[in-house]
């Protein structure tokens, strides 16, 4: 039976390695490959790291060895706690219709699935092979090392997969289900925390610099590294330094390896139905994302209950503003408590070197208040990129949205409005934070704190505007390069789309932004002999109105391309 | 109500619809048959303004749907084979946005009345992914009616759908048309035509090929005198197929009707 699941897996995996390569024939999927290998070689190329300096893979090893086991806890807690056993065991409608109902054993079912996702492993397992280059294994116990580690990573997801699935079928629910990994995982984490805070004050005492190096440092601490011993078992080959420490880790990791396989193929536990209605989830989700991209994907699950519309619908009124209702609330439903936590969470960590390295609690404002800016330029750049609830999102759904009475100027009006508002919203929470934490350190004075407060919302709503209608520009323009409609990239290319729109918009965006800034530049200058904080309000207030005026007459031209796309041409529709 | 004059719809080298022209008076449910890849699909986007015709010209109350767009989409609903519905929004927020879209003051009393009508009234909360896929299809279907439409045009209305619901669906048909609405049905299911359309329009390699009662394209040929729809769709495809007319390049394999 092996034989026959690694025939399957093979040509599974040529199959779709050919699928791709026929994706080549047509030029914008050739030009993003070529763009997606540049850039791999870009990544990997000799030249990236000059002659002398350390090897950009050491500073990864570095890094690996210390927070690596760190990393392999959280993740195996998310598999065993929040959900994650759900991605392990799953079978595709396919594979539920043909392979279930066969005289196949379950045992030879989890090996089936373990052997199919060999292929994905073996090519992480490369690429990391390749990322982690400058380090002092050679390659092959590089890659045979990183395989083990995923090839264990991935079995012990499948076993947390399987006690679920053997606690469901013994009618044990809940918190019940999971005490003892629970309380594992609480112990060893809280032992990381309790030793992160109480190395603060060394790290206030050593400053920003050394905040990084004390973090690693901490990982080889007792409390911690007992708490992460089992995760750091299997990462040890991978950053160990010489063939001889290699040697002394491997055998550990192979034999935590081969437990982990005699561990999921002795849980007798019924899986397949939740395999099963996992498959069918997800084959569900990969169906609707061909069909509407990422709109309809996100909300297959059907555990998920719609929370109540913050922003009201009356019954009467312009009808475009029902689109952006609609796609507000897209946002709304889409990101969760949990992921605004996370989120917070992750600015957070980021943060915190400069924010509890600070010397003084005054230093700690200016720095939080510093951090919170940065990260509101990131917004600026990234948010409109990254927040797609516009034309990216409707542009699946052109053919039902083409047949409402709604002019096309106030569809696309309405769209770029919708993704511009949660933008901005992020922004301005950011930025009015950041300058008032930035005038209670004393940075900022008084008068200026309220000038910058003026300004951001006069001047981020427009520019953020502009940057939504650069990408739905390209949106409409070229809607074979976004990730909407029916043609759902994969593989290289579709990096090398990824980078081609980015860097695209970001060109786009300069361009639009260059008769602003000239105007205002004029605006301003001219004022510059009667007072430098006129000429400055001025020429902030001649900004924004360019730009929005630019806006416009933006949004008045896509709305006459959006009427002219037609959506069989742009394979929009079938 | 809906007027077809002289429709032509080209990809490149590729004839769709070709000069296609027909009316359906308020009140008229007419059939839309043909084979897969005659045009009909071609011919319902173009009608609803989802693609431009390369040439002709389609009115909707009076309205050309190019030159006045707005007024020709609020006078019509347009339900396709395959529902589209946004994944965020449940049923009532569905008729709640489409209420909104075409001022429709009193959604929630009209919203209430079609749930109950296509029995639905009980999953007013659900999201799409939660319905099945007739219900999908109702849900889809109450859309479209929300705004009392004038022309009302249904591609493949009953796919997806249990005994129960395709008797209520062809009731809500015939009380639409029973108001005023014109109908433009396009089935594959010719006894659903035969049943429900008192006009047939038979399209083949994207020419209109027949148009009238049954009894009436059955009587301009004296072999098919006295036969059903399926035999004198079968006859007028036929021959089509067999070289019997249609266009020069191949008829209409691009689109999926």
């Amino acid at each position: 039976m092996t034989r026959h699941f690694l025939w399957f897996a093979a040509v599974s995996a040529r199959n779709r390695m050919r699928l791709q390569l026929r994706r080549l024939r047509s030029p914008r999927y050739a030009v993003a490959a070529l763009v997606g290998i540049l850039y791999f070689v870009f990544i990997f190329g000799d030249w990236a790291a000059a002659p002398g300096e350390p090897a950009i893979g050491e500073m990864y090893m570095e890094a690996a060895r210390s927070l690596g086991p760190l990393f392999i806890g959280l993740m195996a807690a998310w598999w065993w706690l929040w959900g994650g056993y759900r991605h392990a065991l799953v079978l595709s409608p396919a594979e539920t219709h043909l392979l279930v109902p066969a005289p196949i054993t379950r045992a030879q079912l989890v090996r089936f699935r373990i052997l199919q996702a060999q292929a994905t492993i073996l090519v992480s397992a490369g690429l990391a092979t390749l990322l982690t280059r400058g380090a002092p294994l050679p390659w092959p116990l590089r890659f045979l090392s990183l395989w083990t580690l995923l090839a264990t990573l991935h079995q012990h997801q499948i076993a947390a997969s399987l006690v679920h699935a053997a606690a469901s079928e013994q009618g044990r629910q809940g918190i019940r289900r999971v005490w003892l990994p629970a309380l594992l995982f609480a112990v060893a984490f809280t032992g990381v925390a309790w030793a992160v805070w109480q190395a603060v004050g060394d790290i206030r005492a050593q400053g920003l610099g050394a905040a990084a190096g004390r973090v690693i440092e901490l990982m080889d601490e007792p409390l911690p590294w007992l708490a992460l011993a089992p995760f750091r078992l299997v990462m040890n080959p991978v950053v160990a330094t010489s063939a001889s420490e290699w040697a002394t880790s491997f055998l550990p990791a192979l034999l935590a390896l081969a437990a982990h396989f005699i561990w999921v193929q002795r849980t007798d536990a019924a899986f397949e139905e939740a395999a099963a209605s996992a498959g069918a989830e997800r084959a569900e989700r990969v169906s609707a994302m061909r069909a509407g991209g990422m709109a309809r994907a996100a909300f297959v699950r059907r555990d998920r209950r719609p929370s109540a519309a913050l922003l009201p619908l009356p019954a009467t009124g312009p009808a475009a503003y029902a689109i952006y209702w609609k796609n507000v609330l897209y946002v709304q439903r889409l990101v969760r408590p949990l992921t605004v936590l996370l989120l917070l969470a992750g600015v957070a960590v980021v943060a915190a070197p400069a924010i509890l390295g600070a010397s003084s609690p005054l230093v700690m404002v200016r720095n939080t208040g510093a951090a919170l800016l940065v990260l509101a330029a990131l917004v600026t750049v990234g948010g409109p990129f990254a927040v797609r609830n516009d034309l990216r999102l409707d542009l699946g759904f052109l053919a039902a949205l083409r047949t409402l009475p709604v002019p096309g100027r106030d569809v696309v009006a309405a769209e770029v409005a919708a993704s511009a508002t949660v933008v901005v919203i992020m922004q301005l929470a950011f930025v009015t934070v950041g300058i008032l934490l930035l005038a209670v350190a004393g940075t900022l004075g008084p008068g200026h704190a309220v000038l910058a407060l003026i300004a951001a919302p006069l001047l981020l709503p427009p520019l953020t505007a502009l940057g939504v209608i650069t990408h739905n520009a390209l949106a409409l323009l070229y809607p074979g390069w976004i990730r909407v409609g029916s043609q759902d990239a994969g593989g290289v290319e579709s990096i090398g789309q990824n980078m081609v729109t980015l860097v695209g918009t970001l060109i786009l965006l300069v361009l639009a932004l260059v008769p602003p800034v000239l105007v205002a530049g004029a605006a301003g200058g001219a004022l510059l002999a009667l007072s430098r904080t006129v000429a400055a309000g001025v020429a902030g207030l001649t900004l924004a109105a360019a730009i929005a005026a630019e806006c416009w007459l933006l949004i008045r031209w896509l709305g006459r391309l959006y009427d002219r796309t037609d959506p069989v041409m742009a394979g929009l529709i079938q | 109500m809906i007027e077809v004059r002289s429709l032509t719809r080209r990809y490149g080298d590729l004839v769709a619809v070709q000069d296609v022209s027909f009316t359906v008076a308020p009140g008229e449910v007419v059939g839309l048959v043909g084979p897969n890849g005659a045009g009909k699909t071609t011919t319902l986007r173009s009608i609803v303004g989802i693609i431009r015709p390369t040439s002709g010209q389609v009115l909707v109350a009076g309205h050309d749907i190019q030159a006045e767009p707005l007024a020709a989409k609020s006078a019509l609903a347009f339900i396709p084979d395959e529902p589209h519905l946004f994944p965020h929004l449940t049923v009532m927020e569905h008729l709640r946005f489409m209420g909104r879209i075409h001022g429709v003051a009193d959604v929630t009393e009209r919203a209430a009345a079609l749930l109950e009508e296509l029995a639905l009234a009980d999953r007013t909360d659900a999201l799409p992914a939660e319905l099945s896929r007739g219900m999908k299809q109702k849900l889809a279907i109450a859309c479209g009616l929300l705004h009392e439409p004038k022309a009302l045009l249904l591609d493949e209305p009953l796919t997806g759908l249990d005994p129960g619901a395709i008797r209520r669906m062809k009731r809500t048909i015939l009380g639409r048309a029973a108001a005023g609405t014109a109908v433009i049905l396009s089935s594959h299911l010719l006894g659903l035509v035969e049943e429900l359309c008192s006009r047939v329009l038979v399209i083949a390699g994207g020419r209109l090929v027949a148009s009238g009662s049954v009894a009436e394209i059955a009587g301009s040929r004296p072999e098919l005198a006295g036969r059903g729809l399926e035999d004198v769709f079968l006859a007028l495809t036929g021959a089509m197929e067999h070289g019997g007319g249609g266009t020069e390049r191949g008829g209409a394999g691009r689109t999926g009707s």
